[in-house]
């Protein structure tokens, strides 16, 4: 196996391809497929390794260390990096993205076809990727080997090797950077450890950081912003101070209190250890199991990885996301800005306006991973020779009866019958996507009408195999789930105030600093539109801004068919963000380079994004990097503080202490079949995660309760186990009005009136249990 | 704006087609129609790709059988996907 990859070329200088600028014709295609290939062939040797070691580990049930982490990137890469490769595009970035997002849909489809057959056997069927895997690398293989072979007769002198000298200077920059990285990552690390989550108030993560954390955000963002503005962009260090920062953003909490922070995502362990236990999806439970693609796809994870549950992969979630999102942006940004540097400022702008919260061990997750990789391929294959128009206004009619009949130009180097395999690659995407969210397909026909309607794909009729497939879905698939209730399910279309008013306005409820910290969220979100939309004007007369106008759009459509529990508009700009990004870092651009195209009488959006060399040493403000990365650090710092300010801000009570888990396993060693856990109503908490359909979970009209007493407020049979938590009693403070201490008080009231007695007494949470 | 699932709602549909038509809509007929819009939108698709583009691509040259073949395939693509939307409500209609 290790033989795959390693014979294509022979090692040293030869192997490194010509730049494709310096072949002509179809050479210049061989040469971008090269350099791809040579990019991936590491990471398809590893994902080969996996292919084998992961299932192997699983099958023997042995418990090396790092086995958790190596079932993650088994499911991440395996078969989807190969079968990427085995497409031969020339783009490493749109290769990783489609080979992130085609091992996800096969988990998804996978996890679906076994548990609707009936089939369950996670390790077994972990088998099946193998042969998927094995072929595909075979095929990358033998279609690298012919690039070679024509990159070779073109008789290209190969590029002489570097002294080694040359070659330590060249790194010395990137290894000072990861240097720096390393020693922010210390220091938030030690932050954490710190961190007096206990105290969150109304505004959240931010006054608790200290100086630790804000220190490693300004090395990050120093290092980050270093790493593009040097003549050649350090993807390596912006890769890693990616990373450095969604940590600090997104796992602060987690990291501090040991678990993961979101309450929802300890339901979703328990749907997968539900399925894990029994290998089916239960039916009249809750509606999510009838998108049981991500449930199986979690049981599989927890088979492999030999853990008992799956709240170990709760706490980096959030930067996993981050993370296998980054080529699909790239991508996607690189399209919008014509720059990979301008891509890098629009991942960046994704990552920093990101305070959704949607990223953590969820179905959304995957399939919005998978839904980027759609986007990011359709983007990259749209290619027309139209010029620029000289008035957006009135070339306006002309371009939409061009669209309708147009057929944009095949991507140079790809083949038909690489289009057609790319083609069926989405369609399986596609069916990966419907299968595993209920709101992402909804969002992603909108997007492929888009693409349709503004003539900018070949894969024209992609939207009705979407559409199909979610029809097919929802009225075959999810019957369960809308069976009996139709009305309720479908009565929010063409409610668009409705959707619009329960996202935002409704919100905005609590105590009125808690208010006013939610009034930073919708601004934070609105700049972010507002900067995409001047992006849209300066990019007006671009053949694509129509494309890319209506991509950014295309989500805010969902409104019109769900509010989703209040949550659509948060989904909208989730969504949207992907492309009011780049849009959004071409209206900073044009704010970064008109004064200096002002000054020299160039374009200020020239493709390549950066000012032109003359430019630069005619001013001052330009030419020195320091200067450059003086002026842009505070900048990166101040958005990253907004970042962890607007994503921490529900902190008090939607972290996950260690002793809320405590309490909640010390119900689990005392409850009997058909007990009912009862929390206070509308307060958020994590109990009861495990066992879904053993015990039950009840809710607590407080107000009833401690009013009438508990028998007035539970249907007249108060429930066995009550749990009260710390973070009950901040939801009640910041979004219900109620003073401080009103859990511990209705806690102490249903021990001495109504006849609990206190089985757990933990700093942060009370299990009290019913007398008999 | 008002829901257009009202008819559904109200049951208007449950009623609409005689019961064996009915019966097969919202069953296995209703599977067939979805299955040759989804197929059809597919291979059309497929085809599209030995096209040239309209503005003059290259790599590609133009085979008017082919595009005719496309042509019929979206159109197929397009009535089962319609009459498949029917059958959807139908079966909504019938079964909530």
């Amino acid at each position: 196996m290790s033989g795959v990859g390693t014979t294509i070329l022979p090692r040293g200088a030869a192997e490194r391809p010509a730049p494709a600028s310096a072949l002509p014709g179809p050479g210049a295609a061989d040469a971008r497929h090269l350099r791809t290939w040579l990019r991936c062939r590491p990471l398809l040797v590893l994902s080969l390794l996996l292919a084998v070691a992961v299932p192997a580990i699983a099958t023997l049930g042995w418990t090396p260390p790092g086995r958790p982490v190596l079932a993650v990137a088994f499911l991440t890469l395996v078969p989807g990096l190969p079968v990427a490769l085995a497409l031969r595009l020339p783009s490493s970035l749109l290769t990783l993205a489609l080979g992130v997002a085609t091992s996800f849909a096969f988990g998804l489809l996978e996890g679906t076809v076994t548990l609707v057959s009936g089939f369950w056997h996670p390790v077994g069927c972990s088998w099946a990727a193998l042969p998927v895997a094995l072929a595909a690398a075979l095929v990358a293989r033998v279609r690298a080997g012919a690039a070679r072979r024509r990159v070779l007769a073109a008789r290209l002198a190969p590029r002489p090797p570097r002294p080694l000298r040359t070659r330590l200077r060249a790194h010395a920059p990137t290894a000072a950077g990861l240097l720096v990285l390393a020693a922010a990552t210390a220091l938030w690390w030690w932050g954490t450890r710190l961190l007096p989550l206990r105290e969150a108030g109304p505004l959240g993560l931010l006054p608790l950081l200290g100086w630790r954390i804000p220190l490693a955000l300004v090395l990050a963002a120093g290092v980050g912003v270093a790493a593009l503005v040097r003549p050649r962009v350090d993807h390596v260090l912006l890769v890693a101070t990616t990373v450095v920062l969604a940590l600090v953003a997104f796992a602060s909490v987690s990291v501090a209190d040991g678990y993961g922070s979101v309450p929802t995502a300890w339901v979703h362990v328990g749907f997968v250890q539900y399925v894990s236990v029994h290998g089916a999806v239960p039916t009249g439970v809750d509606a999510r199991f009838s998108w049981p693609a991500f449930w199986g796809f979690g049981a599989q994870l927890v088979a492999l990885a030999g853990v008992g549950d799956a709240r170990s992969f709760l706490v980096l979630a959030p930067v996993f996301s981050a993370l296998v999102n980054l080529p699909a942006l790239l991508v996607i940004g690189r399209v919008v800005t014509g720059s990979l540097r301008w891509a890098w400022v629009a991942s960046g702008v994704v990552l920093l306006t990101n305070w959704y919260q949607q990223d953590y061990f969820a179905p959304q997750s995957v399939a919005f991973t998978t839904y980027l990789a759609v986007l990011a391929t359709l983007l990259w294959s749209a290619r027309t020779r139209e010029a620029e128009a000289p008035s957006f206004l009135a070339a306006l009619p002309a371009r939409a009866r061009a669209a309708l009949g147009r057929v944009p130009e095949p991507v140079r180097g790809v083949s038909t019958g690489t289009s057609r395999a790319l083609g069926l690659l989405l369609v399986v995407l596609v069916a990966g996507i419907v299968a595993g969210h209920q709101l992402t397909p909804i969002t992603l026909v909108l997007s492929l009408v888009v693409f349709t309607v503004t003539g900018r794909t070949r894969y024209r009729a992609l939207w009705l195999v979407a559409a199909v497939a979610l029809a097919g879905w929802f009225s075959y698939g999810a019957l369960d789930f809308w069976r009996g209730h139709l009305e309720n399910v479908l009565g929010d279309v063409g409610q668009v105030g409705s959707s619009l008013g329960s996202g935002v306005s409704q919100r905005l409820t609590g105590e009125e600093s808690y208010q006013r910290a939610q009034y930073v969220r919708i601004a934070w979100s609105g700049l972010l539109f507002a900067f995409g939309a001047l992006g849209v004007w300066t990019v007006r007369r671009r053949s694509g801004v129509v494309l890319w106008a209506g991509l950014a759009a295309a989500p805010f459509g969902i409104l019109g068919v769900q509010s989703y529990g209040g949550e659509a508009v948060i989904r909208c700009f989730l969504f949207a963000s992907p492309v009011l990004a780049p849009l959004a870092a071409v209206a900073l651009r044009t704010a970064v380079t008109a004064p200096v195209a002002a000054a020299t009488g160039t374009a200020a959006s020239s493709p390549a994004g950066a000012p032109p060399s003359g430019a630069r040493r005619r001013d001052g403000r330009l030419r020195s990097p320091a200067l450059r990365v003086a002026v842009l650090t505070p900048l990166v710092v101040v958005a990253a503080l907004v970042l962890v300010f607007t994503r921490g801000l529900n902190t008090g009570f939607e972290r996950t202490s260690a002793d809320q888990v405590r309490a909640s396993e010390d119900y689990y060693a005392l409850a009997a079949p058909g007990d009912v856990l009862a929390v206070p109503a509308g307060a958020p908490g994590i109990a009861p995660f495990l066992d879904i359909t053993t015990t039950r979970l009840g809710f607590l009209d407080v107000d009833d309760c401690l009013a009438s007493g508990m028998s007035a407020c539970s249907d007249g049979t108060p429930p066995r186990f009550v749990l009260l938590t710390s973070g009950q009693d901040a939801y009640g403070r910041l979004v219900q009005g109620r003073p401080t201490g009103w859990v511990r008080r209705f806690g102490d009231q249903l021990v001495a009136r109504d006849g609990y007695r206190v089985v757990a007494d933990l700093p942060e949470a009370r299990l009290l249990q019913l007398s008999s | 704006m008002s829901n257009p699932f009202l008819p559904v709602f109200d049951g208007t549909l449950e009623h609409l087609l005689p019961a064996g038509l009915t019966a097969a809509v919202t069953g296995w007929l209703g599977v067939v129609l979805l299955g040759v819009a989804g197929l059809a939108a597919v291979a059309s698709d497929l085809l599209r790709q030995r096209e040239p583009a309209a503005d003059g691509g290259r790599h590609t040259r133009p085979v008017v059988p082919v595009a005719r073949l496309r042509g019929a395939l979206f159109g197929l693509a397009v009535a089962a996907a319609l009459l498949a939307a029917f059958a959807t409500l139908v079966r909504f209609s019938v079964l909530t």
